[in-house]
């Protein structure tokens, strides 16, 4: 009998080929599409848990900026800090500035070289130039020869090939906000092609009154993107800029009446491509960011690095204009073979902080130049990264991997070597099922916004030991996931009792679990969800489990999306904090093949789940979300 | 019943997607195979490739396809292949061949150019020109339908450009 169901499959999986041998030119054609998909030549199973936005999602989503894509990842609260920036809230905790983020556009990491989060100034970056996005929720990634972080958010740009076009978007919304973009990407000839974005736009948010005073958070912002690509190298240059209103600012009574924050970040990255196969590989790159920041609150302003026991000579304005720039040399060496691939690389950073000037004035009129708070304005990192992919056999795949760090410092901090060390384990068990686990150790640095902020100089966070591990099964048309995690930090950089950043002598530990799914109910409608916790969480000041549904479909002329994302509620500082519901929902329109009106609502409950904050004065909490109900009307043309 | 039903769960188990796993590379050559044999109508077409991807796209029809001869000049091809751009513009020789183009534009810039299989945001289409191949008495499938277009209504939609 057992030889009899044998050849009865193999007769079924002879008959599946030969009705595929003969495929009409349309399945052939979504076959091929489908195959050609960016994400898998770019996609890097070794960086760690990945989650994907293909194009296609994106375009349902209407994704038109990080932040639409950001809300729904799992083991994070989509937030704003007191600066009404962008932020992600690990599970528990608050994380006013994630410093552990790092957010590329391309091969170019693009964190700030100030605070270490990408967020400020990239924060609107068009998504509409984007092919895909890929998010790696891995301790300890180093191919990238990253500085080390526990989530990679990679942006890949639309490949010029396959653009052939000129697309431009013009947005309205409902809180009198506006975005314009306008992109171009072309294959010149079989040797040069390019891509090209302008955009500008405004972010408006609805503005609250605390204390009978207005607080905003509305923001301006412009970008630019210029890729040139030829057979053996590759330019870069991306331009971006953010004006924004200061929101809560330092402002002891929680309102910056006046104020702004300014940035912009310029950066050029060439690529060569030493030898034919592109084995080996040289990127140079310079970053350029500025920051300039001015508040006033006649209340005071609590800046614990210049807080003062007595109240008068507290600062009532504040003002710093603030360059930063780093220049980036790679060189790396891929040895490959049939069953081994082991990748070689040195690089070089030069990290250099100028405070051009940094006043404030205080409550009694007195005006202080303060200048740099710490003398440390210049880091070098010598890194040496060896990563060893080993196929053990055709479904097993062993990594291992090194990258160390030293770090020289000027102006008497002290210089310091780290070390990442990784291993993992990919197994592909049949078609169906899969598994990869990684064991890690690794760090993460003090940015200059944390030893300028607080005086003094700091340890790394350290990261002695997290172990990840993740099945995935595939079952016709659905593709499940389970995965947990377990986490140490020691020497975590938090705030002491005066606000000054410290490093923390206490261990905290943390233990994420998820499980997500993706199912395509007809040949263009997909259904995805997920869930997540951390399991026994150290500190409970933000939302500990959350979870999420979207639904994507197209019929005929119209893509629709619904997405909704739940956290569950908590407890800060005394304030219950409720359950979040944040609903978002879409239908685009296509006109003529060319032309599409777009109609999209985020926060239509008007339930998203809130970021509490201190008002230093009076020892209340306040909340508000992300962003309040708005919509969105866009029309796109392609010519 | 049970047997046929085990025999089909081997069969999925064992060899997962039997039809997955080809390389874009081989899809594309098996695009422009199928496209050539039914519009000439023949088991195997002669095929002159031209322009500054000749190299690459020779060589991964030499590979994926078994139903295209690369011939070398146009009086031996079927037809010709436009296969990125072209430096010296199109031989005489080749003025009376049907042209199948990988970019769209050569539709409008060749009278010849009966159809074209290329990339635009981000996805691949094919075009076929109706009149053109009408007048060449090239006949395709039905399948082929929804890839037709007139060229009066393409160019008017274009502007008689891009």
């Amino acid at each position: 009998m057992r030889v009899g169901v044998l050849v009865l499959g193999f007769l079924t999986w002879v008959i599946l080929l030969g009705i595929s041998s003969a495929q009409p030119i349309t399945e052939l054609l979504k076959e091929y599409e489908e195959a050609s998909e960016l994400y898998r030549k770019t996609r890097k199973e070794s960086l760690g848990h990945v989650i994907i936005f293909r194009r296609e999602d994106l375009e349902r989503m209407q994704a038109y900026r990080l932040a639409d894509v950001l809300r729904s990842l799992r083991f994070f609260t989509l937030s704003n800090n007191r600066f009404g920036i962008l932020t992600l809230n690990e599970y528990g905790g608050q994380t006013p500035i994630p410093k552990h983020i790092r957010l590329y556009i391309n091969d170019h990491e693009v964190s700030s070289l100030h605070t270490g989060s990408p967020f400020l100034v990239w924060e609107n970056f068009p998504i509409d130039i984007v092919e895909h996005i890929e998010i790696y929720q891995g301790i300890g990634a180093i191919e990238l020869g990253n500085e080390p972080a526990t989530l990679i958010l990679k942006i890949y740009t639309k490949e010029p090939a396959r653009e052939n076009a000129r697309t431009l978007r013009g947005s309205l919304t409902s809180r009198r906000g506006y975005g314009g973009v306008f992109y171009s990407a072309e294959e010149v000839s079989s040797s040069f092609s390019y891509i090209f974005l302008i955009s500008d736009g405004s972010d408006n948010r609805k503005n609250y009154t605390l204390g009978g005073q207005k607080l905003s958070r509305d923001a301006f912002y412009r970008y630019a993107f210029l890729g040139l690509y030829f057979e053996r190298a590759k330019l870069e240059l991306g331009y971006g800029f953010v004006k924004k209103k200061p929101f809560m600012g330092f402002a002891l009574d929680g309102v910056a009446e006046e104020g702004y924050t300014k940035a912009e970040d310029i950066y050029l990255s060439l690529t060569a491509y030493l030898s034919k196969d592109r084995s080996m590989k040289a990127v140079f790159s310079i970053d350029n960011h500025r920051r300039k920041h001015y508040e006033k609150s006649s209340s005071g302003l609590f800046i614990p690095v210049f807080f003062d026991p007595d109240p008068l000579k507290n600062p009532k304005d504040f003002y710093e204009n603030a360059f930063f720039n780093k220049v980036d040399l790679y060189l790396s060496k891929e040895f490959r073979s049939k069953e081994n691939k082991l990748l070689t690389a040195v690089s070089y950073k030069l990290y250099n902080s100028n405070i051009d000037s940094r006043r404030y004035t205080r409550l009694n009129g007195d005006v202080v130049n303060v200048g740099s708070t710490v003398p440390f304005n210049r880091q070098e990192i010598y890194s040496l990264i060896l990563e060893d992919q080993l196929s053990l056999s055709e479904r097993n795949l062993l990594i291992g991997g090194i990258k160390i760090d030293k770090y020289y410092r000027n102006g008497g901090f002290e210089d310091f070597l780290e070390y990442i060390v990784r291993a993992g384990y990919i197994s592909v068990i049949n078609e169906n099922l899969s598994v990869k686990g990684f064991i890690s150790k690794s760090y993460i640095p003090p940015y200059f916004y944390d030893t300028e902020i607080s005086g003094r100089d700091l340890d790394p966070m350290e990261i002695p030991f997290s172990v990840s591990v993740e099945g995935m099964l595939k079952y016709g048309r659905l593709n499940l996931s389970l995965g947990g995690s377990y986490v140490r930090v020691e020497k975590a950089i938090v705030p002491d009792s005066m606000g000054l950043l410290t490093n923390s002598d206490r261990t905290i530990e943390a233990k994420p679990v998820f499980l997500s799914l993706d199912y395509l109910f007809s040949e263009r409608g997909k259904l995805s969800a997920g869930v997540s916790s951390f399991i026994d969480p150290d500190v409970k000041t933000s939302p500990t489990f959350g979870g999420f549904v979207r639904v994507l479909a197209s019929i005929r002329r119209f893509d629709l999306f619904s997405e909704l994302v739940y956290r569950n509620g908590y407890t800060f500082r005394g304030k219950r904090v409720s359950d979040g519901y944040d609903l978002s929902a879409g239908v685009s329109y296509r006109i003529w093949k060319d032309l599409s009106v777009k109609l999209k609502g985020e926060n239509l409950l008007g339930k998203a789940s809130e970021t509490p904050y201190l008002i230093y004065q009076t020892g209340d909490v306040v909340s508000f979300p992300v962003s309040e109900r708005t919509l969105y009307l866009s029309v796109d043309w392609v010519f | 019943m049970r047997k046929v039903l085990l025999g089909l769960l081997v069969a999925l188990i064992a060899f997962g997607a039997p039809v997955g796993g080809k390389s874009p590379e081989e899809l594309e050559a098996r695009i422009l195979e199928k496209i050539f044999t039914d519009l000439i109508g023949k088991e195997r077409v002669r095929v002159l490739i031209l322009g500054d991807k000749e190299r690459t796209v020779s060589k991964r029809l030499r590979i994926f396809s078994e139903k295209i001869d690369q011939v070398g000049s146009c009086e031996d091809a079927d037809i010709v292949l436009l296969a990125g751009r072209l430096k010296d513009g199109l031989p005489e020789v080749c003025g009376d061949k049907p042209l199948f183009s990988l970019r769209r534009e050569d539709v409008f810039k060749f009278e010849s150019c009966v159809g074209a299989f290329y990339w635009k945001k981000g996805r691949p289409n094919i075009l076929l020109i109706r009149e053109r191949l009408e007048e060449r008495k090239l006949y395709l499938p039905p399948e082929y339908n929804r890839y037709m277009e007139s060229f009066r209504s393409l160019s008017l939609r274009s502007g008689g450009g891009m």
